[in-house]
């Protein structure tokens, strides 16, 4: 039996679970004029064989008889600007995971709730730009890396696909999260949930979601959020930080806004990491801000160090310290968010944290700024290497501004779940696994970015 | 008594910036009844076939204006995609029949026709992609070249198959169009000429192409048609099948199987076997559809279509005879499109199956000039979407 999925019902997940190999395909020049202008030519169509055999839109280019397996992507747009959301087939390669980690020290949980992480996922589209190729057209001098969306990638499916991630990680059916927060400042709509798209995926009705926002500190406060939730209701909750982020042509932040998405699955049945505990400082600090229809934020430039970043992630973070009585010593490492290079260094160095204690964490050289993903997926990173009852501090901070201040334990739970990864947040950031990347230039940036 | 063809007309197929659909559908059905001799009040009633009338030119309800053009009183329209005008001669010839046991005297009037190059060619695709299933096909990018080049992609991974076997038929085809002066394209092409990709493994020289055009037919039964006293083809049957509209649902990809079922029925009907056909239109919208579907008419094995077509070899050679040139099977000649096919020729996709059926009827009455063939026995294959719908037509000279 077909089960066709209708315009109106607009985004159909139909096999998203599944993997198969190339049975016939095709790579088309000459498009349709359906979905008009957001059709990036050619792209490849395929007859996928599985269990049977499937019509599918593929990304990379793959020969018949090659493995290939299923994510999320965004395929087009209808007339009335409707986003359409569907199973993409990519070429399905081997990424390095996790290793095992030896016992260490013992940390003193503060806390004797169990309600913590239970799994993570991260998705970071495959494009990178050296940076010096944008800095070249606007004349400077300028190094670095950043990510950048694929043909069939924008925030949405980011959040889609970080979250099929985090529920293999987490081994948690879809259905069970009964709250989703996403945090972005790139929602797809203006007025329309990602969430509910997210929810959509999971196939899950009775379930609490809405989107926020808060810059680049907006995926911390979803975790805050999916926390309470949990605190109260018990269940899973779903936070996650998705991005792609923007940076207006020429601007200096589009030499550092990058792409990518974090989730995390919160619960209190196995966390492989129990938050003790948060704490946030806001001020009215006008440091960066977008307006209403504008496409690029804008930013006050001096303004973004002293009074705004370094200043609000020190009261976060100083004020959580003194809250769970911890010192710098019982900490075994800190995240910040990463808005460039510089910043998280120094202000970890302000607040008496050693190099061993801030750079496992540090992602920004590998995929620059992603806003609310950042911090998120550094945290992400961490809980890759960290072993059983290591302490990880995630100092989020968000233009406008604020700062969340989130203190975790590690528990034996995140050695037996490590083996559910399929691929390192390492591979993911293009650390490790280099030969997956793409390295596109300015044009294709621009062009995948829908900047022209 | 068997059904006859008294009447076969067509229009010049292609860019036809100055004439509109009623112009063309008007034109074919002149030529038609002039040459059966008759005037088109005397038709009783008419099939039209026509795709897609409503997207192309935004009319819809297009019986009642035929009725308006023609002055005929029962019109009734058909569509299959691209077998939409076969679906109509289906109809014409089940009315015959019936009226042939009524032992009354119809005349029927048969017509195909698409106005196609009023939009732009993107608009086109998404219109004719919506032949294919549209949830699934069409939703995650299908054009019509990109489903016919995932047949031809398999085919050419299954089987000893290349590139240049697919070119050869449209060069073979171009070849034969340039002596039917209704053709779009008489212009010989070489293989150095398939350089612009529109859908891989096919070129853009692979595919037919956006055309306007109408044809027509007239039919009556074999019995008035000698009372009459005009030339006539028998019509010995037309048959259709159907199979899944998505290429995934299929159960062997590589066998267009409504065209097999469509091609057995018509054999089994008119008593004949696929080597007493001398002359066949085939439906070559792709060239790749060229070799399935000489392989779906039991004209080769599964697999082995193409080793009918490397008959023509060498390649570069096939442009330098004068005359349609046939493929060799078993040591017996078979002319395949020898208007052109819908390669060369073109395809208004509503008027195609009419229109390989005017290419029969002028063959087996000796009126197509340079490009008259020997024959006898003629057939169509007529298909529609990616094999979807066809239709299989069998036509003999009386004498």
């Amino acid at each position: 039996m077909v089960k066709a999925p209708k315009i109106y019902r607009l985004n159909n997940f139909e096999n998203i679970f599944k993997e198969g190999e190339i049975y016939a395909k095709t790579k088309i020049y000459t498009s349709s004029n359906l979905f008009g202008l957001n059709r990036k030519v050619p792209y490849i169509n395929a007859l996928i064989k599985t269990d049977k055999l499937i019509f599918g839109l593929v990304d990379d280019d793959v020969n018949i008889g090659e493995k290939v397996r299923t994510r999320v992507g965004f395929i087009g747009k209808t007339e009335n600007g409707l986003r359409i959301y569907g199973t993409i087939w990519e070429k399905k390669r081997e990424f390095s995971k996790p290793k095992p980690i030896k016992e260490g020290e013992k940390r003193e949980i503060k806390v004797d709730t169990l309600t913590g992480i239970e799994g993570y996922g991260v998705y970071i589209p495959r494009y990178r730009i050296n940076v010096s190729d944008i800095g070249k057209i606007w004349g400077r001098n300028v190094q670095g890396i950043k990510s950048f969306p694929g043909k069939f990638d924008d925030q949405a499916s980011y959040a889609c696909n970080s979250t099929l991630n985090a529920l293999k990680h987490s081994k948690i059916k879809g259905e069970e999260i009964k709250f989703i927060e996403i945090g972005s400042e790139s929602k797809v709509y203006a007025v329309k949930p990602t969430a509910s798209i997210v929810a959509g995926l999971l196939k899950s009705e009775y379930c609490c979601v809405c989107d926020n926002e808060f810059a680049c500190k907006a995926g911390t406060h979803a975790i805050i959020n999916g926390f309470n939730f949990v605190s109260v209701n018990n269940g899973y909750a779903l936070a996650i930080g998705s991005d792609s982020a923007q940076g207006m042509p020429g601007d200096e932040l589009e030499l550092t806004a990058g792409d990518g998405a974090c989730s995390f699955i919160i619960g209190n049945k196995s966390p492989i990491a129990i938050i003790e505990g948060y704490t946030s400082y806001t001020t009215d600090t006008p440091d960066f801000w977008r307006n209403e229809c504008e496409k690029f934020p804008k930013h006050a430039s001096r303004f973004s160090g002293e009074p705004a970043y370094y200043k609000h992630i020190i009261n976060s973070a100083g004020k959580l310290m003194e809250k769970l009585d911890l010192k710098i010593e019982d900490i075994d490492y800190v995240v910040f968010h990463q808005p460039n290079s510089k910043f998280p260094r120094v202000v970890g160095k302000k607040l008496g944290f050693s190099e061993e204690q801030i750079e496992p964490g540090i992602v920004f050289d590998f995929i620059g700024n992603t806003y609310s993903a950042c911090s998120l997926i550094g945290l992400a990173k961490i809980l890759d290497i960290a072993r059983p009852w290591q302490r990880i501090l995630v100092v989020s901070y968000g233009s406008g501004a604020g700062s969340d201040a989130i203190s975790l334990i590690t528990t034996p739970h995140i050695e037996k779940k490590r083996t559910n990864i399929e691929r390192s947040v390492k591979s993911w950031l293009g650390e490790e696994d280099k030969e997956n990347l793409i390295f596109g230039d300015y044009g294709l940036y621009l062009k995948n970015k829908g900047i022209i | 008594m068997g059904i006859a063809i008294i009447g076969a007309g067509i229009t010049k197929f292609g860019e036809l910036w100055d004439k509109n659909w009623e112009d063309l559908v008007i034109e074919s059905s002149k030529e038609a009844s002039e040459n059966a001799n008759i005037d088109l009040t005397e038709i009783d009633s008419c099939y039209v076939g026509n795709m897609n009338l409503s997207r192309f030119e935004g009319q819809d309800h297009v019986a009642p204006r035929i009725n308006e053009i023609l002055g005929i009183k029962k019109v009734v329209r058909s569509e299959a995609a691209c077998a939409s005008s076969s679906v109509a001669l289906k109809l014409a010839f089940n009315e015959l029949e019936l009226s042939s046991i009524k032992k009354e005297n119809k005349i029927i009037l048969v017509v195909g026709f698409e106005k196609m190059t009023d939009r732009i060619t993107q608009n086109v695709t998404e219109i004719l992609a919506s032949a294919s299933h549209y949830d699934t096909e069409v939703i995650n990018g299908a054009t019509f070249p990109g489903l016919y080049a995932l047949l031809a992609s398999r085919y050419l991974y299954e089987t000893d198959a290349n590139e240049n076997d697919l070119h050869a038929v449209a060069i073979k085809n171009h070849k034969n169009a340039v002596l039917n002066e209704k053709a779009m394209f008489r212009k010989e092409i070489n293989l150095e000429d398939f350089k612009i990709d529109v859908a891989t493994p096919l070129k853009l020289l692979d595919c037919s192409p956006i055309s306007d055009g109408s044809a027509s037919l007239i039919l009556t039964t074999e019995e008035y048609a000698k009372q009459l006293d005009v030339e006539y083809v028998k019509l010995e049957c037309v048959e259709i099948a159907t199979n899944t509209i998505s290429l995934a649902k299929r159960n062997d990809l590589l066998v267009l199987d409504s065209a097999k079922r469509a091609s057995e029925e018509a054999y089994k009907k008119a008593k004949i076997r696929p080597e007493d056909i001398d002359v066949i239109e085939l439906h070559d919208c792709f060239t790749i559809a060229e070799i399935l579907n000489l392989e779906a008419c039991g004209f080769a094995k599964r697999g082995e279509g193409y080793k009918i077509v490397r008959t023509l070899e060498p390649y570069d050679e096939i442009n330098k005879k004068d005359a349609p040139i046939p493929y060799i099977i078993n040591g017996k000649k078979l002319f395949v499109n020898t208007s052109g096919g819908l390669k060369a020729k073109g395809h208004p996709v509503g008027a195609t199956g009419a229109a390989q059926i005017v290419e029969i009827v002028n063959q087996l009455l000796g009126r197509c000039g340079k490009r008259n063939v020997n024959c006898k026995i003629g057939a169509a294959l007529n298909i529609g979407g990616t094999g979807g719908s066809a239709a299989f037509s069998v036509l003999r000279r009386p004498w």
